[in-house]
């Protein structure tokens, strides 16, 4: 009873308003065989017990607070600054609804359309929308976009093997009940070596789009000089999954030709919270705009002319022909939509760039230094390929064996083990490394590696 | 904004009903000795009245021009209403004893000046002859004050006429195709019910509202979602070989037909293989030639809007022995859910009552409303 | 409460235009500096940069007042009621706020080894027993990142389900008129078709339409309940052996799921697939539109093939601490999100539950329904009610006033005038100008007393002075956007 207000005497007063005597001769309708089921739950706790026993629990954890942390593998660790939080805790954001009430919702309304515009110009496209899920789902809805876009005779997605494997299982789950098909292989050695151009010669003229993602899965920028002339002239679209920290330093996928750019939001400002709730961010070419799915905040004007921001387009496309129907999309991420605007203007230009090249400066002086161990091979498979803050290394040992040393001895939560999405990965550990790692971190790493592979 | 609306008074309408004529079609000299009186002047003070009320109780009302005839076709009931002199322009003198061609001319002087809407006080004869005119070039709205009011242009009465004007003034509705649809009144008379599609017509119409998430209602034009129902059944028809599918009459109907880019008649009963007209206005023996040619069959028909027939009003080419050659489970039944609004149940009258029975199966039927979508309906023989 | 106070010409307070973060931007202005590099620097591949990446430049100060003064034009349960209906807009316990926030959980990398998250995964599996114990099911996937995408899983496991059994004839899913809107949205996706079912003149599912509805075309029944009119099923069990019957399975949209805890357990009634939303019925916030959070509840027939992964108990000890692990489901549809699914949310959801106990959680249903019953009775004498029974945890009006042209739009506009967030407007669409109003449990009986004199007031208005609630709202930092100019002329992001 810790939040009803109600006293006993209040309780009488109403239901003698009502005109009935006790509460449960509210449930009348509930079938009386079923009706007040006895729950087999915990006993409860009082807040203070509450907070010792959550606290408690969380420390069942290893977690960035007592370890280094080197995973990755689409979640990376970064820094937060304070004002995200900050923001965060504001009880007008984060206990309001969807803003349909837009007089009464214009703080929410007004960030969206920032996060809006700071996505656009990050990733070089002319429309974003105001979030979904995370990224393996944004992906989903930008392949289903693809393919309402392709008509027909388009019915074929190829996705490249580089992309995070996770996200292939999402579009896979979200094509089900259609009949369009997946094209390309799982993510294996020699796949994620092959060149791009090899699959853009896939595309045909029953493709409806191509998906890559640069920096792929291993960490790799792609060579992706001519691919969107490619997919075009081939009249599919060129779909992008894009770590939108990389953006504050290297090339938009705008500027290569991309139709669509999709991301996790996390790396901006969400904590790693094991892998939700995160932000899908969605980003298109303006002619897409009728076809987008999920919510677009636009800018307008009251009556007595002043601006304001309302929930526009409710996309007909979407719901009133629903031509190959491209999404049922309700909730989206608003708060985490929220705090990746805190951050992208935090941090600003100067300082995502300065993250952006910290990454890139801090996992190269990492591979160099584990290719210094003997037995260590950095990115085995396409070892000239740049990479931006993540990279693959092969072991002489299982990873499993490698980690338990890291972790047991040095404190440090090691690598994704890649034989986990295919065994032809066996010994092949995933790295990332970023701004939150210092040198001397990155020093501890490189001997718990020389150790535990001697 | 000033908006302009034509508006004419059939005086004759509605006066053969209560001297028990059944219209007043080429029998007025019948009917005044039988001595009925002007009824449709009435009917358009009630509807005047109602709108002056609701305009002046405004802050915001949009500005009117009437444009109308001189006398009681028009001008006499708008002045009586209190709207100012100042703001109705006379553009057409009748004489005293006004006939349907009257109503032609003064919809033709609206026009010729141009006009938002044409605003009329008749029945289902005097929709006919301002259609005849219009087209669908401008919307038409009519206050009920027939013998007969089948056409899907008329507000329910005439308060509710004067509600519908002011949405569509304040652009709160949208316009839609609907049909105008008549008796044929000399069989009629000879006790032969018997309802034909005449023409087409736009006039102001609610949109379709849907919910696409919780406190996010969106309203879609009545075109949009007849083009909805189109692409769900154009999907539907690609996956069958060897398919004739006939098209009935209506404009629901006709915009099926031009998912495949062919242009269906709007009153006949047209036919589709392969994508092409492989017949058109077709009657009885012309259908059950087709059909025997071909081995899988499919009858798209849209329910006259509020009465609700499927069969037997309006298309009596689908004979008993037709809608058996096609069989019942073939039968598609569209409509948009705003149509549906209006036409709470389906019926049958194919003069079989056997077939009828068949046809109202277990008392509902699908009847598709969207992509993908169908809703229940009740039917009745 | 008076009538007086109707000159509200301009009342804006804090109607200065909040500039955007671009129109502060000053070249050069920085609001956070990372530390220098301390390793040595490896030159970039030049022709993959990029010099500019278009992001604002502001100072922190900058930043801080900006969002602090966005949030202040922002109206959340913390600043005032929200009888928003449907949408479940409780008090969200501050406790489970900073639960959520201990860094043993935002710390934690989601591909961490089981043995190093036994909190995490042992917080899921006990999440994962209570919702089954409180929907009576076998089984619960966490998966699911929303409601909408909850429904979409459930009927793509009924694909599934189906295709399994051969019965791949089953292409309709049957859906009351009184539905979730998204529901006909997510039967499409899964490519199924979705056929409208009408109610009666109670509220309730037509049982002699849904009779005709059935045979084996039939997939299953997406159903709300108590339904979006607030109004429980009557006839629930006719209409679950009606689905059952043909061979179809029954969805329950566990949306309103908070009116039912401790009241009934909708798979002991025969639901075989349920959604829960977490930010409705365990008191997460709705984060002014997300993260969600949508598990599934699954009877034994189906649990094979929820979405995975999901967390099992282990049997052994094995040598590291490790008792619980994560596995699929034998048929799983695949998976839903990245991850597991929004975990952040799952904590709030846990405390929550950890916090109340089986009898907290009963009462928090019964006072949500004690509330709205309350309002409805004393409401029903200010507007229409259409439906003339006993409520569960919301109801609706309509905001029609006889002899006035006041719409429900103009009812809500003005509500936000008195400081009070609008209910649902326009929704359920098979009511005329509907007004959805859910109070919830955690208000009192003062502000639901306030309410009503507010109501009061405004049906007064109408008769008087119309013209007053056509403009509403006054007090606003804006008045009624242009929302066809939006759409018309779309502006959806700040030219650069």
């Amino acid at each position: 009873m810790r939040y009803v207000p109600h006293t006993e005497s209040e309780r009488l007063q109403m239901l003698d308003v009502i005109g009935v005597s006790d509460l449960e001769q509210l449930f009348a309708d509930v079938p009386e065989h079923s009706r007040f089921p006895e729950l087999a739950l915990a006993e409860p706790l009082s807040e203070l017990e509450l907070a010792r026993h959550m606290r408690t629990l969380a420390e069942h954890n290893q977690h960035t607070g007592d370890k280094l942390c080197f995973l990755g593998a689409g979640a990376y660790q970064h820094f937060v600054p304070a004002t995200v939080d900050e923001v965060l805790r504001r009880g007008e954001f984060y206990t309001a609804y969807t803003p349909y009430q837009a007089e009464a919702s214009q703080g929410m309304l007004q960030a969206m359309f920032e996060y809006q515009t700071m996505i656009c110009r990050l990733t070089g496209m002319d429309v974003a929308t105001a979030s979904h899920y995370d990224g393996s789902t944004a992906l989903a809805e930008a392949v289903r976009m693809a393919l309402h876009a392709g008509g027909r005779s388009r019915n074929r997605v190829i996705v490249s093997p580089a992309v995070n494997p996770r996200y292939r299982e999402v579009v896979h789950s979200y094509l089900q009940g259609t009949v369009a098909e997946l094209v390309g292989e799982q993510t294996s050695i020699r796949a994620t070596a092959d060149n791009l151009h090899n699959l853009s010669a896939l595309v045909d003229d029953q493709t409806a789009a191509l998906v890559i993602q640069s920096p792929n899965f291993l960490g790799q920028f792609e060579n992706v000089a001519g691919l969107a002339d490619a997919v075009h002239a081939a009249g599919a679209l060129l779909i992008v999954v894009a770590d939108p920290v990389a953006l504050g330093r290297f090339q938009s996928p705008g500027a290569y030709g991309a139709d669509v750019v999709v991301a996790d939001g996390q790396p901006l400002g969400i904590p790693l919270s094991f892998g939700g709730p995160y932000l899908g961010v969605f980003a298109a070419r303006r002619k897409h705009v009728h076809h987008l799915p999920g919510r677009l905040v636009g800018e307008t004007v009251d009556a007595d002319g002043r601006r304001g921001y309302v929930l526009t387009l409710a996309a007909r496309e979407q719901h009133v022909r629903r031509a190959r129907a491209t999404s049922n999309i309700c909730t989206n991420a608003g708060l985490m939509a929220l705090a990746a605007a805190t951050y992208m203007a935090t941090l600003g230009a100067t300082g995502l760039r300065e993250v952006a090249q910290l990454c890139y400066h801090k996992s190269h002086y990492a591979a160099q230094q584990i290719a210094g161990i003997p037995g260590l091979r950095i990115n085995p498979q396409a070892p000239d390929k740049a990479f931006f803050k993540e990279f693959a290394v092969s072991l002489p040992q299982p990873v499993a064996t490698v980690n338990r040393i890291l972790a047991d001895e040095f404190g440090v939560l090691g690598g994704y083990d890649l034989a986990q999405l295919n065994p032809e990965f066996e010994g092949h550990m995933l790295l990332a490394v970023t701004e939150m790692h210092s040198k001397s971190d990155i020093d501890r790493l490189v001997q718990g590696l020389r150790v535990a592979t001697a | 904004m000033v908006k302009s609306i034509g508006f004419v008074i059939n005086p004759i309408a509605g006066m053969g009903g209560r001297v028990g004529l059944k219209g007043t079609d080429g029998v007025v000299a019948q009917a005044r000795r039988l001595g009925a009186k002007p009824l449709a002047q009435k009917r358009a003070a009630e509807m005047l009245a109602e709108l002056a009320r609701q305009l002046s109780a405004r802050t915001h009302a949009p500005q009117l021009r009437w444009l109308t005839c001189a006398g009681a076709m028009g001008e006499a009931e708008l002045l009586a209403a209190g709207f100012l002199s100042r703001d109705i322009v006379v553009t057409h003198h009748p004489p005293d004893e006004p006939s349907a061609a009257d109503t032609r001319s003064a919809v033709e002087s609206f026009l010729a000046r141009g006009v938002d809407l044409v605003l009329f006080c008749g029945g289902d004869g005097t929709a006919r002859d301002i259609c005849e005119v219009v087209g669908t070039g401008v919307a038409i709205l009519g206050i009920p004050s027939g013998v007969k009011m089948y056409s899907g242009v008329f507000g329910s009465n005439p308060a509710r006429t004067a509600e519908i004007l002011l949405a569509f003034l304040d652009e709160r509705l949208t316009t839609a195709a609907v049909d105008v649809l008549d008796l044929d009144e000399s069989q009629y008379r000879a006790d032969t019910w018997q309802v034909r599609l005449y023409h087409s017509a736009l006039t102001p119409f609610e949109p379709t509202y849907s919910q696409s998430a919780k406190a996010l209602i969106e309203a879609a034009g009545d075109d949009e979602v007849k083009e909805a129902i189109a692409e769900s059944l154009y999907e539907q028809f690609a996956q069958q070989r060897n398919l004739l599918v006939l098209l009935g009459p209506g404009s629901s109907v006709k915009s099926v037909a031009q998912r495949w880019d062919l242009d269906k008649t709007l009153l006949g009963i047209d036919a589709i293989a392969d994508g092409k007209l492989v017949g058109s206005d077709l009657n009885e023996t012309e259908i059950l030639e087709l059909l025997a040619r071909f081995e899988n069959r499919a009858l798209v028909l849209s329910p006259i809007g509020a009465q609700g027939f499927v069969l037997g009003r309006g298309n009596l080419q689908l004979s008993p022995e037709v809608i058996r050659a096609i069989g019942c489970d073939n039968i598609i039944v569209i409509a948009t859910p705003a149509k549906l609004l209006r036409t709470p149940v389906l019926r049958f009258d194919t003069g079989d009552r056997l077939l009828d029975e068949e046809l109202t199966g277990q008392g509902y039927l699908k009847v598709l409303t969207g992509y993908h979508r169908r809703r229940l309906v009740k039917t009745v023989i | 409460m008076s009538d007086q106070n109707n000159d509200v010409s301009n009342t804006r307070a804090g109607a200065v235009d909040e500039r955007t973060i671009y129109e502060l931007s000053i070249p050069g202005r920085r609001g956070c500096e990372m530390p220098p590099c301390d390793v040595p620097e490896t030159e970039f591949p030049q022709a993959l940069l990029r010099d500019e990446s278009g992001l604002p430049e502001v100072s922190e100060l900058d930043v801080v007042r900006h969002f602090v003064r966005l949030s202040q034009r922002n109206f959340g349960v913390d600043t005032g009621f929200y009888p928003l209906g449907s949408c479940t807009m409780k008090y969200n316990p501050k406790i489970c706020e900073a639960s959520a926030r201990l860094e043993g959980f935002t710390g934690t990398h989601p591909l961490q080894p089981e043995h190093t998250v036994q909190g995490n995964l042992e917080l899921m599996f006990k999440l994962q027993q209570w919702l089954q114990e409180i929907g009576g099911f076998a089984a619960v996937s966490l998966q699911p990142t929303a409601g909408a995408q909850g429904e979409l899983t459930a009927l793509l496991m009924m694909r599934a389900y189906f295709r399994d059994r051969g019965e791949t004839g089953r292409t309709q899913v049957l859906i009351p008129d009184s539905a979730h809107g998204t529901n006909p949205a997510s039967t499409t996706m899964a490519g199924f078709e979705a056929l409208e079912i009408p109610s009666d003149e109670h509220g309730n599912v037509d049982l002699a339409a849904l009779r005709a509805a059935c045979d084996d075309s039939v997939a299953g029944l997406m159903l709300t309940n108590p339904n979006t009119l607030g109004l429980f099923e009557a006839q629930l069990e006719e209409v679950i052996a009606c689905v059952h019957g043909c061979g179809g399975l029954v969805y329950g949209d566990g949306a309103n799921m908070n009116a039912l805890t401790g009241i009934a357990c909708p798979g002991a009634l025969g639901v075989d697939l349920m959604h829960f939303n977490l930010h409705k019925t365990f008191g997460t916030p709705h984060g002014g539109g997300g993260p969600g959070s949508g598990p599934l509840g699954a009877s034994a027939a189906l649990a094979d093939y929820l979405p995975g992964p999901v967390v099992q108990r282990v049997a052994g000890d094995e040598g590291d601490g490790t008792s619980y692990a994560l596995f699929s489901p034998a048929r799983s549809i695949g998976r839903m999100s990245t991850y597991f699914g929004s975990f952040g949310v799952f904590v709030r959801a846990y405390a929550y539950i950890l916090h109340h106990g089986a009898e907290g959680l009963r009462a928090n249903a019964e006072h949500a329904v004690l509330n709205a019953n309350y309002l409805r009775s004393r409401l029903r004498d200010v507007l229409p009610l259409p439906f003339e029974r006993t409520c569960m945890h919301e109801f609706v009006l309509e905001g029609r006033i006889e002899g006035s042209d006041v719409r429900a739009l103009d009812i809500s506009k003005r509500l936000l005038d008195f400081g009070i967030h609008p209910p649902i407007t326009y929704f359920p669409l098979i009511v005329p100008e509907a007004l959805m109003i859910e109070p919830t449990e955690t208000e009192s009986k003062q502000t639901l007393d306030n309410f009503v004199e507010v109501m009061e007031v405004i049906a007064r208005e109408a008769g008087n002075n119309p013209e007053l609630l056509h403009a509403a709202p006054h007090n606003t930092v804006v008045g009624r956007l242009d929302e066809v100019r939006a759409a018309r002329q779309l502006k959806l992001s700040e030219s650069s």
